[in-house]
């Protein structure tokens, strides 16, 4: 069975959580909303420019804040299809369309970005944008916008147990 | 007995390590120029082997050659057209994946090849094995272990180069195929290509008709001039409609696909990686340098640094530089006896070649600064770090380090700004980076600043004008990007390279050579026009005006009224007023006088219409201008006299002082860098442009500022 990340799933989608990437403090929070391990939830709608997810447990609608919803792994039969934009920081996935037109297209594919090749995501910039992955042992950075047009898998989660870099060091 | 001579091309992507390979051959046996017709330079240089001259060039740095950006098009110019004997394509062994992407180009194009895997001493750090002979087998090609570092493979590559030269050493050439069905497409092209005697004698046919694949507009361009054009079309139409309907992909996209799976299953069969990859020290500086809370402290601190470095320690310089010309000009005043010939040469030739050599300090440093951000690694994160505000108005992150530098001179700054590699990019920061107001401004506008407003008042109003600056500049990059530019932006995808340590050699190599070019472009059309601007504020000099201050010389002198003191006193007070009238004769002066109606609605009269003139041949030379038309001999920003004056004219008020403060920062820049301007944007629609606009916005902002400022301050 593969896991996911609940902030990579599309809206309208019957979840069921299985795990929980994160410690103690993540798990406390979602038990307190009233949520189990196991249980199944609908995924209502993402609120993009900020990342909040709104879903619906038990009938009750809650939202969930971008943190929260990405440490939330729920079971896919098969991994769902987001653009490289969207992707957590630590997460490896694949390429499985390039999309981009134009000059961008070009430069990509001469570095690389092809279908099947593998990135991580290293970090965002300071200011979110432009982020830096890592491709065949190179760094490669990139605007979110021309991320936008890379559809990509999940291949593997963050090995950070959801402890996102508080200091953005190590 | 004459050596024979063998051309070789050095091709790579960026950051391969190529010009250190180059430098490690070559050694100073270097020159720099350029590529005709763009700003991008040539290096060349020249190895003695056994009985042979090898000339090699350095060629710009690129991942492919498909042409979409300058170093492209040159590289692959060079390859196909120039046909050098040998081309090494120096890879960085660390990163073959991507590297050899562009070798597979170069098979295709059918260059006399030797692959160079430099940076085999950090591959051999890392744990990392390669079957050398195995690969050579794959590609067909023979490669040599280097490293510029430890000058390994540097025999070896001579002997290769040689060898190659002289058909003495073979290894069977592999034609790496793509699949089936790209393949019965290359040859149908291919097949249709060959009747073609000419296009098939310049190029091989199988490497037009992959190019054609992948969309390559220089070889649509090229293969459209030809009749069978229609053929290759309809192939080229069938290709795209088969890969849509059956593999949802198009043929560019599959065949660079193909092309990257066949490289990584090469590496695969011949590279042995260690089992657990270790953190690089690169990724532990970046995890310092760029992350989400020091990143951007840390690059403010850095852009900060470079400034200081650049101008306070260029300070030193600059003041013995100056102080050299000053003696060298009156020395030469006591030599020269003849007035005209004395002042052609000290007032023109000499502080007109001083003001020339007065950069070179700010210049080294700079680029040998920016050659070390650039050498390290750190100039990608810089952009890294700044694109998101940068994008936000159309440029790109690399636009912030050439426009932080104008704040001290924009000579420097525009040629800093080669490093975008993007045209219109290039050309918009350009534009832009002459509103960041230049440290030669400065003493401009302390004098009015602190003449009409006031200790308290006048830092405001400072900060203010800089502001402005920088707003109308941010502002002009948008109007730019959305109506002149429509979409043309670089795309940002950049390699961040690991961290390297550049070595002091080259780094002393790449700012001389930078120097050198500024010297030698520059510096002469400078002096010329430095002569031109001294002719236009000395000629014609008026008889009237010289007989007559004779005349009243010489009453002072032979009076018996004043003592031997005052009399010097009185002497140099008519010398300045005799300057002051003769000013006003000149061709200048009278461009002054012309231009007052023209200046007249900014509250300017024409006096300050000649000081404005002046200024278009340096910026420091409005204050002295100023000075002498006042009939203040010698004046500086502090000179109370000048300021007493100032504030004496009726005419001028606070809204005209912030008018003229105003019409300063924007107008056109000094004549040394709209030259350096011309030069690096490379076209004469550009430079009348620039000229155009910076004229037309200071007049109007000049304009609006002085009827607000008549309206505020009621005068």
């Amino acid at each position: 069975m593969e896991y996911s990340r609940l902030i990579y799933c599309n809206a309208g989608q019957k979840i069921k959580i299985s795990s929980i990437d994160g410690g103690i403090g993540a798990v406390e929070n979602i038990k307190s909303l009233g949520i189990q391990l196991g249980d199944e939830i609908v995924l209502k709608s993402k609120v993009n420019g900020h990342g909040r997810i709104i879903i619906e447990h038990n009938g009750k609608e809650i939202a969930l804040g971008y943190e929260l919803a990405s440490k939330i792994l729920p079971e896919c039969s098969e991994p769902p299809i987001i653009t490289l934009d969207k992707v957590r920081e630590g997460d490896v996935v694949e390429v499985t369309k390039m999309a981009a037109k134009g000059d961008v297209r070009f430069r990509l594919l001469d570095m690389g970005v092809v279908k099947g090749v593998k990135l991580t995501v290293i970090r965002k910039a300071p200011l979110g944008d432009p982020i830096e992955v890592l491709i065949n042992g190179f760094n490669l950075s990139l605007r979110l916008e021309e991320a936008r047009n890379i559809e990509v898998k999940l291949v593997e989660l963050s090995k950070n147990n959801g402890r996102r870099k508080r200091w953005g060091m190590f | 007995m004459k050596k024979k001579e063998i051309s070789v091309a050095l091709v790579g992507n960026p950051n391969s390590g190529k010009t250190s390979l180059f430098n490690k051959l070559v050694g100073a046996n270097q020159k720099v120029g350029n590529f005709s017709g763009v700003t991008v330079e040539k290096y060349e240089g020249i190895v003695h082997y056994k009985d042979y001259e090898i000339k090699i060039i350095d060629l710009p740095g690129t991942y492919s050659l498909t042409t979409y950006s300058p170093e492209e098009i040159i590289t692959r110019k060079y390859i196909l057209e120039e046909n050098p004997d040998v081309v090494v394509n120096v890879v960085d062994s660390t990163n073959l994946e991507r590297n050899l992407f562009l070798t597979t180009q170069l098979i295709d194009a059918r260059a006399n090849l030797i692959v160079a895997l430099n940076m085999f001493d950090e591959l051999e750090k890392q744990g990392v094995k390669i079957d050398i002979e195995h690969l050579e087998n794959l590609f067909g090609t023979h490669m040599i272990p280097t490293s510029a570092v430890t000058g390994l493979g540097k025999d070896d590559l001579l002997e290769h180069i040689v060898g190659l030269y002289n058909n003495e050493i073979h290894i069977k050439k592999n034609k790496l195929s793509f699949s089936i069905v790209m393949e019965e497409y290359i040859e149908k092209l291919a097949a249709v290509i060959s009747t073609n005697k000419e296009l098939s004698q310049k190029y091989s046919p199988r490497w037009l008709a992959i190019k054609l694949l992948v969309n390559d507009k220089d070889v649509y361009k090229t293969i459209k001039e030809y009749p069978i054009w229609i053929k290759v079309n309809h192939i080229l139409s069938e290709a795209l409609a088969e890969t849509e309907k059956h593999y949802n992909s198009d043929p560019e996209l599959m065949l660079k696909e193909e092309r990257h799976a066949l490289i990584r299953g090469a590496i695969q069969e011949t590279v042995k990686y260690p089992p657990k990859r270790e953190k690089t020290t690169s990724e532990i500086i970046d995890a310092i340098l760029i992350n989400r809370i020091t990143g951007l402290p840390l690059f403010v601190f850095f852009m900060w640094g470079i400034f200081q470095l650049t101008f306070t320690l260029g300070e030193l310089p600059m003041q013995w530089i100056s102080a050299f010309f000053n003696w060298l000009g009156s020395t030469a005043s006591q030599i020269i006896t003849e007035p005209t010939t004395r002042s052609i040469v000290v007032d023109g030739i000499i502080s007109g070649v001083g003001g020339v050599i007065v950069f070179l300090p700010n210049i080294m440093i700079l680029f040998f600064a920016l050659s070390f951000l650039e050498g390290t690694g750190y100039m990608a994160r810089a952009a890294f770090v700044i694109d998101k505000v940068m994008h936000k108005v159309g440029l790109h992150g690399k636009s912030f380090i050439p426009m932080i530098t104008g704040f001290g001179c924009s000579v420097p700054a525009f040629m800093a700004t080669r490093t975008l590699r993007n045209k219109s990019d290039r050309i918009t920061t350009l534009l832009i980076i002459p509103f960041m107001s230049c440290s030669a401004k400065f003493p401009v506008y302390v004098l009015i600043a602190g003449t009409f407003f006031g200790a308290s008042e006048a830092g405001n109003a400072l900060f203010g004008i800089y502001m402005l600056g920088v707003v109308i500049a941010l502002l002009t990059a948008r109007f730019l990007k959305s109506a002149v530019f429509k979409g043309e932006s670089e795309p940002f995808v950049m390699e961040l390279p690991p961290y390297r340590m550049p070595s002091l050699k080259v780094l002393t190599l790449q700012m001389w050579q930078k120097a050198s070019l500024y010297l030698r472009k520059a510096g002469t059309i400078i002096l010329a026009a430095s002569i031109l601007i001294w002719i236009g504020s000395n000629f014609p000099k008026s008889e009237e005006i010289t007989t007559q201050y004779q005349k009243l010389k010489s009453e002072v002198i032979n009076s018996v009224n004043y003592s031997d003191k005052e009399k010097e006193e009185k002497l140099s007070e008519l010398k300045v007023q005799e300057d002051a009238k003769q000013l006003e004769y000149s061709f200048a002066g009278r461009l002054g006088k012309l231009l007052a109606p023209v200046v007249a609605p900014l509250g300017f009269d024409w006096k300050l219409g000649i000081a404005l003139v002046t200024g278009i041949a340096a910026k420091e030379i409005v204050v002295s201008t100023m000075g002498t038309l006042y009939s203040i001999g010698d004046a500086d920003e502090h000179s109370q006299g000048l300021q007493q004056k100032l504030l004496a004219n009726k005419n001028y008020n606070k809204a005209v002082a912030l008018a003229l403060m105003v019409f300063v920062l924007l107008y056109i820049p000094c004549a040394a860098a709209s030259i350096v301007f011309h030069r690096e944007a490379g076209h004469w629609k550009w430079t009348l442009f620039y000229a155009t606009y910076t004229m037309t916005i200071a007049w109007v902002m000049a304009f609006i500022t002085y009827n607000i400022g008549k309206i505020i301050w009621g005068v």
